[in-house]
């Protein structure tokens, strides 16, 4: 899969997130909604990245030090994190579960859960921003920026031109 | 820096917004998880609900803000404070970045001038 691609996708997983994280904003079933949703794109996130996921899990069992240990400490909290939310979630949704025809009694343990893992995988968001914050960068330099002031920059015309000094040929000295 | 500039930004704004919900055009701000954790007048530790009935505080969402205190039937609260929330999260999530960041450079500086000096 291409850097932009990737580039494009997590931006896009990391607004609906903002936007899921906040139900203040959106209301209670547009919050379970959007954040079932989050939960098949992250599964997509995890797809794009698989050959990752597959390398590093063997150099973790073969060897103890190597660059991407932290990284894959950090990613494995985060998906933790993100299970236990969106599984407290589940237990504790009003619409969802509803729609589904599934009752289940809401207990405030599962409240708590939801909220506490919620608090963990934003600053575990945070954690994988700034381990990957080189390639964030270098993308958002490479796919945004550089093509913005190419596209700002003016071009220049005939007026502007500077003509080109032509050597002369042997046979016109 | 502009990671630096944003994050004060995104702070800046909350903590207008707190002080000052008129700021936005908001009033009665419901608060969040914080304002109504640190705010209690009479902190008593995790809410279990068990004096629910005197003190109109539900346990779980719906005493730590998750409830219809300040908001619609569907849980929602005006779009202003919603915005400021994303505002909020942006900004705990750009602290972290920049002093993990901060800190990944820190290391890498202080090791390529180790390495300089032991070469020369």
């Amino acid at each position: 899969m291409s850097v932009k691609t990737n580039l494009w996708v997590d931006t896009a997983i990391f607004a609906a997130f903002l936007v899921a994280f906040e139900p203040a904003l959106t209301g209670i079933a547009v919050h379970e909604w959007l954040g079932l949703a989050l939960a098949a794109a992250l599964i997509a996130h995890i797809v794009l990245h698989w050959d990752w996921v597959v390398k590093v899990t063997l150099q973790f069992l073969r060897k103890l030090f190597h660059s991407s240990r932290l990284n894959y400490i950090v990613d494995g909290i985060l998906m933790i994190a993100f299970v236990v939310v969106m599984l407290s979630g589940i237990l504790i949704s009003r619409s969802v579960l509803s729609i589904l025809g599934i009752q289940v009694a809401a207990s405030p343990a599962w409240r708590f859960l939801h909220s506490s893992s919620a608090d963990l995988f934003l600053i575990m968001v945070g954690l994988h921003f700034a381990l990957h914050w080189s390639w964030i960068v270098n993308a958002c330099k490479r796919f945004l920026i550089n093509p913005l002031r190419d596209r700002l920059a003016p071009r220049p015309t005939l007026g502007t031109l500077q003509p080109v000094p032509v050597p002369a040929r042997d046979e016109d000295k | 820096m502009i990671l630096a500039l944003s994050i004060m930004l995104a702070f800046g704004i909350y903590w207008i917004v707190q002080r000052n919900p008129s700021a936005l055009g908001l009033r009665n701000f419901p608060g969040g998880f914080e304002q109504r954790r640190f705010n209690n007048p009479n902190p008593q530790g995790l809410n279990t609900g068990a004096n629910a009935s005197q003190t109109g505080i539900q346990p779980g969402f719906e005493g730590r803000g998750f409830g219809d205190g300040g908001r619609d039937f569907n849980g929602r609260s005006a779009p202003g404070f919603g915005v400021i929330g994303i505002l909020r999260n942006l900004g705990v999530i750009g602290l972290i970045t920049l002093a993990v960041a901060g800190l990944q450079k820190m290391r890498a500086f202080a090791f390529r001038k180790h390495s300089v000096k032991a070469v020369s």
